[in-house]
């Protein structure tokens, strides 16, 4: 009997001592995808398919679309953790992979079957798409991605005019891993105000939600790095138009996102000299209001400003800050006004301004807007008032 | 009857938390959306307040008939055919309902976190684990339930991160957008058929040593569960929406997956999140197997709890693999459920009102 239970006691501890997991999947078993490029696939390209989801010819598409993926895989081992990484090149520890299909899931199944490792999207930090994609509509490229268990909502997701495997091969010297260092660039561009917190999961609830129209940023490739050119907007899931830097601050500072990232350059009223001053406080107010059976937007907003740099006179005082907060203010509103007008000529609601009349005009909503394209239309002859009060509150080392 | 083995009424209380906070967890917001959009936060209070009925009739119950079970208080004041039709219908209810919640956790797990394994293989550990508790010790169960609740609040205050992402115009309108009376309800109702879970407590009343206290302590101990899933209906809808939380299927999964700490401590926290939800499974899971099991010993009057136990395994094993597909589990979860709102609220209330007029006539 004590034997036995000797021999209980022994299997009961291995049972729970040298249990292993099923799911066991080891780093050097797994291609971590890091970064992966959507392009549409040119006539003429040597574009080769194996047969992995379907028969050759039988892709049975309403608009057959051959999509040209570019997929980063970071070498296992190469990557070199902490200080020492600087030594290895960015060329050694990432390996760029090119892949057609009709899907996303088709072009990764044909990836799958050309690599030995089984592809891991956990790690994916960016994925760019080109233009003509965007134009045609994100739609059915975004289904996959929302369906994968792997893919994080925090990826950034990128739009570039032209080929956008180019943003791939940007292998910026300074980091080894080069998709690192570009979704940095679009971390980083967010911390300094530069773009708005747009990652892949913002952009999907943007798609998804009535009333509201999503922006992805823009990026262009620079060689061995890349250049944040802005932001696309977009209707429903296609792409419209383009934001360049400064219209982006726009759309920031009617946000009312801290901290602002771009200097704005101001001609005082006597036109005598040039400034560049920097907003550091931005309070942003959209209120809509019903008047006459219609929807009323007023855009207030509160900059706070301070100088950095004085051109082609030296006489700021304090009726000069005054004159310069004035024309700040007109110009300001000039510029929110025609950016807004363009917004309403494309139909794209990027602020949201038909999610706030649904959430707080509900009745107003159900009566008279009802659907998302009925709202587009009222959308497009709306009434939009833009009040700015543009404050410069310090002038920086110099007192004049 | 003496027992040596009791509960406080504190530990009642924490017995109901942590069984409200359970399985439906992840997936409760898109349901309570898709039925009522933006109207969800006012529908869930609602919901939560129906549920409340049931506490209170239970713990006044407990007040009152201090020596029994509702499995008791069925056959003293329904007669014995009637009450022990009841009492089997409870049993069977909770068998079909622990089988469709460790169905769901084992789908769960299966898109989520463990790909390869089998979900036969999840969903027989999950069981097992459950049965190794043993139910003939009242108070273990009881520690049981307080060791973990720390474990499944904790956790949440990750969404606490998310609240910046929150937009005003998800929350609103409250009310909704042309919402029918019935809509709304319904709505609520979802939400009251998801936390009405507690029943457990039920079969705990002979244990319960302070019976002054049990109604309080048993009100905020609801409290403290229907609010914790409350706050976490808020989050989820103020950070997605109406619109995108009917389009994925567990909401509280991808809020997870969005949250990112400041300074970057931990880059992804859904697998702290996961993890969390396994334990509220599991104690949620193991009140549900109380019921089964004393609920049978009582039917049977016998005390052979560890018998009864292995017994229950494959049979809710069967029941956990009868849906085909992750659409028809929360198909026949909200069918059965119609069931349990009669027998968990109803009911309860049923018996005390028989049992005020049996006092005051002087039958008993």
């Amino acid at each position: 009997m004590k034997r036995f239970q000797l021999k209980f006691a022994f299997v009961l501890i291995a049972v729970f001592l040298l249990s292993g997991c099923w799911d066991r999947y080891e780093l050097e078993e797994r291609a971590n995808i890091l970064a992966l490029s959507i392009d549409i696939a040119e006539e003429g390209e040597d574009i080769e398919m194996p047969e992995v989801t379907h028969s050759k010819g039988e892709f049975p598409a309403e608009e057959k679309i051959i999509y040209k993926v570019a997929a980063q895989l970071a070498v296992p081992g190469k990557i070199m953790l902490g200080p020492g990484g600087g030594d290895t090149n960015s060329a050694e520890t990432d390996w760029l992979l090119v892949t057609y299909g009709y899907s996303m899931k088709d072009v990764l199944s044909n990836l799958q079957q050309e690599l030995a490792e089984k592809i891991y999207l956990g790690h994916i930090q960016l994925i760019v798409v080109s233009d003509k994609i965007a134009k045609k509509g994100l739609e059915d490229i975004m289904d996959f991605l929302k369906r994968d268990y792997e893919v994080r909502r925090t990826a950034w997701i990128m739009i570039t005019e032209g080929e956008a495997q180019e943003i791939l091969n940007a292998t910026p010297p300074v980091q080894t891993v080069p998709s690192l260092y570009l979704s940095g660039t679009l971390k980083d561009a967010v911390m300094f105000g530069k773009l708005p917190k747009e990652y892949l999961g913002k952009v999907w609830i943007d798609f998804s939600d009535v009333g509201v129209d999503a922006i992805i940023p823009l990026v262009k490739p620079m060689g061995d790095h890349i250049l944040v050119d802005g932001l696309v907007y977009f209707k429903d899931y296609q792409m419209v138009g383009t934001l360049t830097p400064t219209e982006t601050g726009a759309i920031l500072a009617m946000q009312g996102i801290n901290p602002a990232g771009y200097s704005n350059v101001i001609v005082p009223g006597d036109k005598k000299g040039v400034y560049l001053v920097k907003p550091f406080k931005r309070i942003s107010k959209i209120s809509v209001e019903i008047q006459d059976g219609k929807p009323k937007v007023l855009i207030d907003v509160k900059i706070e400003g301070f100088v950095e740099e004085q051109l082609y006179t030296n006489d700021l005082s304090k009726e000069k800050l005054q004159e310069l907060e004035k024309s700040a203010s007109e110009l300001g509103e000039k510029a929110l006004s025609s950016l807004m007008k363009r917004l309403q000529q494309d139909e794209s609601d990027i602020l949201g301004i038909g999610a706030r009349v649904r959430a707080f005009y509900p009745k107003y909503w159900n009566e008279n807007v009802k659907t998302e394209d009925d709202w587009r239309e009222i959308y497009k002859d709306l009434d939009i008032q833009i009040k700015m009060d543009y404050k410069i509150l310090r002038v920086g080392m110099e007192w004049k | 009857m003496k027992h040596t083995d009791s509960i406080s009424s504190i530990q009642l209380a924490v017995i109901i938390a942590s069984t409200i906070i359970g399985v439906s967890l992840l997936v409760l917001p898109r349901f309570i959306a898709a039925e009522v959009g933006e109207a969800a936060i006012l529908a869930s209070i609602v919901g939560i307040l129906i549920s409340l009925i049931s506490v209170i009739a239970i713990t006044l119950l407990a007040r009152k008939f201090r020596e029994h079970t509702i499995f008791g208080c069925n056959q003293l004041l329904l007669g014995k055919y009637f009450g022990n039709l009841f009492n089997y219908m409870i049993v069977i209810v909770f068998i079909v309902i622990m089988g469709l919640e460790v169905r769901q956790f084992a789908e769960v797990l299966a898109t989520g976190l463990l790909p390869n394994t089998p979900i036969e293989i999840s969903i027989f550990i999950m069981i097992i684990i459950c049965a190794l508790v043993g139910y003939s010790n009242v108070s273990t169960f009881a520690y049981i339930h307080f060791f973990y609740l720390p474990f499944l609040l904790i956790p949440m205050f990750f969404f606490l991160f998310a609240l910046e992402d929150i937009e005003t115009y998800h929350l609103l309108p409250i009310l909704g957008h042309n919402l029918s009376v019935k809509q709304f309800l319904s709505g609520a109702i979802i939400m009251t058929q998801v936390i009405t879970n507690y029943f457990v407590i039920a079969m705990l009343i002979p244990y319960i040593k302070d019976y002054e206290n049990c109604v309080k302590h048993g009100i905020w101990g609801f409290f403290l569960g229907a609010l914790a899933i409350l706050y976490c209906i808020v989050v989820s809808l103020g950070v997605f929406g109406a619109k995108e939380l009917q389009e994925m299927y567990w909401p509280i999964l991808s809020l997870s997956r969005i949250i990112q700490i400041p300074g970057e401590v931990l880059s992804r926290i859904d697998a702290i999140i996961l993890i969390t939800w396994i334990f509220a499974v599991f104690t949620t899971l193991l009140s549900y197997y109380f019921v089964i099991v004393r609920g049978t010993a009582e039917l049977f009057r016998t005390d052979k709890y560890s018998f009864i136990t292995v017994l229950m395994i494959p049979v809710i094993f069967v029941f956990a693999l009868i849906p085909n597909n992750v659409y028809e589990i929360y198909e026949y979860a909200s069918k059965i459920t119609y069931v349990s709102l009669f027998l968990f609220i109803i009911l309860p209330v049923c018996l005390l009102v028989i049992g005020h007029f049996r006092k005051r006539t002087g039958v008993q």
